[in-house]
């Protein structure tokens, strides 16, 4: 399985465990399958720029690389759209965007800014290009914010539904048929093999499965502490002398072991919690490096492009 | 000041930091820490996974108030210390606050049956900030507490628990919203008049959208809270008092790129809100243990070989690199803005903090300072 197979991936996890990281790397391999890739995070900080090595115009659209376009979609880009479609005169959409009393409201309102973003993706998803019924983009990789956010973000359609009539019911049908059409969207949850984490991972599942009706692409595990060490490496070196060593080493590489030891067997159990929970778990290993960018996302992409990838670590 | 010292003598603490470092289990810590030294303490934390009652140990059910039993007693000492978890219900407080400003038991009764109200009370970002800083200041005014820690909001845009109270005071200043609610009004101008009819056209969408009323529930909104804005606006002016003349604030962070620079951003803003900034703690770092003379070079020739030693070399470096890259991009994010700060260094331990036990591990190596961090 590849992947960025579905036209629309959208990536969510509880916060912290690396989600723009994941978005990011799904994003860069499918740019490099040939398909026009957006990268779009909701509702998150633009750290798009430093994990891809890219830096150019401060744009709302920015290219990152052939075919490879990345962009954020926040409460406030989408309600001064919203004031803009509906108050076309610029200097007063201006004005009413920027008083405290409009953010408040605005956000007062039952889940209008979730259903705009809402509205705006699936604008995206369904654009096509002027001259043919293709689709403008080949895939588009979501970076959803943290879990709590994301269910309220992706079940805002459905339950606005519920409230609206007309051809804005319609539209929100629509939308709940997006996020469910196993074909065209799916869910990659994104946790590490550490206890909350993978107890909110479970959690997005059954909510997204059950609640929200949609597919889950996979599971990605992402930071599994390397296995460094063999069962019996621990006892070799206490049986071995270590004289010779540098004053201070011999403590120094007990702890290390011990503690490489402790957190490899702690990210296996938790690994296995979610293997026996889920077919489509995809494993990353830990980068030992010092830094985090462009070079590591490759690294990643090049990973979740091997079939079965991960299943060594 | 130490932090052991403003544990020891401060009245109010604030943690601050990026979603994900840690804060509510380092917030508990450093109320164990003051319990210890025989305050009564109470950390109020916003969290509905409640996190810090996991991290205690403690399942509550039905009640916002916890007392951590034998938090105060270090080896087998009781110092008669206490310490209160309470989990933040930002609607009663809420509530609250409008029972105590409104002019009459009608008018509470208007406020909490207005849809705005119910909505803007319990899920507008900002509501949240606005009140724990609510809650730190009723807590702080009972004085049934020595010192009260606030375990901030994981907000998006760091110092919105700052701006908050003055926010919220801003958009229920009535008078400012004369021109919309009073159609009217002779306020004259001709941009005021197209603002008020671009107001109310998108008002009107938004009604038609959902099929409510939106724009009336603000009017009946705005005339409720008519008359409460001194109130709100005097609270919240006290707020900022109590912060800047008994509070400290401690920066909360991860030794990764993006919690690291939220924090230095963070810093900065605490600066220019002239907030007192005491101190910084590092949650998680990996210990950094070789020195560059003698001790990596050895384990780097030794982890070249093939065999169980060469792997526990390996295992050794690996997690030295590990420590040689937090303690990098620390310094390096930092510098700018912690020059005059004391830092307190927590390890990534192999094991999760999931109970008392636990917390008071953090405790005891937070409390060692700067020596004992990364070098």
């Amino acid at each position: 399985m590849s992947l960025p197979e579905k036209r629309l991936i959208i990536v969510g996890g509880k916060g912290g465990v690396g989600k723009s990281v994941i978005a990011a790397a799904v994003a860069l391999l499918a740019a490099r399958q040939g398909k026009k890739t957006l990268l779009l995070g909701v509702d998150t900080l633009d750290r798009f720029d430093a994990l891809l090595g890219y830096q150019g115009e401060e744009k709302s659209l920015k290219i990152v690389e052939d075919n490879l376009y990345s962009t954020i979609l926040n409460p406030k880009s989408v309600a001064n759209d919203f004031i803009e479609t509906h108050v076309p005169i610029r200097t007063l959409s201006k004005k009413i965007a920027n008083s405290g009393l409009f953010k408040y409201w605005f956000e007062a309102t039952p889940m209008l800014s979730e259903l705009l973003m809402l509205g705006k993706i699936w604008k995206l998803v369904t654009e096509t290009k002027r001259r043919s019924a293709e689709p403008v983009w080949d895939c588009i990789v979501v970076e959803a914010p943290a879990t709590g956010h994301s269910l309220g973000l992706l079940g805002a359609s459905e339950t606005a539904a519920q409230l609206l009539v007309g051809p804005m019911r319609s539209k929100a049908d629509e939308i709940t048929a997006m996020l469910r059409d196993p074909e065209l969207c799916n869910l990659i949850i994104t946790t590490l093999a550490e206890e909350m984490p993978v107890a909110e991972a479970l959690e997005l599942q059954k909510l997204a499965t059950q609640k929200l009706g949609m597919t889950i692409g996979a599971i990605v595990i992402n930071a599994i502490y390397p296995k460094i060490l063999q069962d019996k490496d621990a006892d070799a070196l206490s049986a071995v002398s270590k004289e010779a060593y540098p004053e201070g080493l011999s403590d120094a590489l007990e702890n290390a072991v011990q503690y490489s030891t402790e957190r490899r067997a702690r990210a296996e159990h938790f690994r296995d919690v979610i293997r026996n929970e889920t077919q489509h778990c995809v494993e990353l290993p830990f980068l030992l490096s010092e830094k985090f960018g462009r070079e590591q996302i490759e690294e990643l992409a090049d990973l979740l492009s091997k079939p079965g990838s991960g299943r060594v670590v | 000041m130490s932090l052991e010292q403003l544990l020891g003598h401060g009245e109010v603490l604030v943690v601050c930091g990026s979603g994900g470092v840690g804060k509510t289990t380092i917030s508990a810590s450093l109320a164990l820490k003051a319990a210890q030294l025989g305050r009564k303490v109470a950390v109020c934390t916003i969290d509905p996974a409640r996190r810090l009652a996991d991290s205690l140990g403690i399942v509550i059910e039905g009640t916002d108030l916890v007392q951590v039993k034998d938090a105060g007693v270090v080896d087998g000492q009781d110092s008669g210390g206490e310490m209160t978890a309470l989990m933040l219900d930002t609607k009663r407080t809420f509530d609250k606050l409008v029972e105590k400003y409104a002019p009459s038991e009608e008018m509470v009764q208007t406020i909490f049956g207005n849809a705005l109200y119910q909505r803007i009370s319990s899920q507008v970002s900002g509501t949240q900030e606005y009140m724990a800083l609510e809650k730190l200041y009723e807590l702080h005014g009972t004085g049934h507490y020595d010192l009260i820690i606030l375990d901030t909001p994981p907000t998006r845009h760091a110092l919105d628990f700052l701006t908050a109270p003055e926010r919220m005071a801003r958009v229920l200043d009535s008078s400012s919203l004369q021109w919309i609610l009073n159609p009217s009004s002779s306020a004259g101008k001709m941009s005021f008049k197209l603002i008020k009819t671009g107001f109310r056209k998108v008002a009107h969408k938004l009604d038609e959208i959902f099929g409510m009323k939106v724009f009336n529930d603000l009017i009946e909104f705005f005339r409720a809270f008519d008359g409460m804005y001194d109130g709100f606006k005097d609270r919240s002016a006290a707020v900022k008092t109590l912060l800047q003349n008994k509070g400290s604030f401690v920066v909360a962070t991860s030794p990764e790129q993006n919690p690291l620079d939220e924090a230095a951003y963070l810093m900065s803003q605490l600066n220019n809100f002239r907030m007192p900034l005491k101190a910084l703690v590092i949650n998680r770092y990996h210990h950094s243990v070789l020195n560059e003379q003698s001790q990596r070079p050895f384990a780097e020739e030794k982890a070249q070989e093939s065999d169980a030693i060469g792997r526990c070399f390996k295992a050794l470096l690996a997690y030295d690199d590990l420590g040689r890259g937090d303690r990098q991009r620390t310094q390096a994010a930092l510098a700018k803005h912690g020059k005059d700060l004391d830092y307190y260094w927590v390890p990534r331990f192999s094991q999760d903090v999931s109970d008392l036990a636990g917390l008071r591990r953090v405790t005891s190596r937070m409390m060692l300072g700067d020596n004992h961090g990364p070098h």
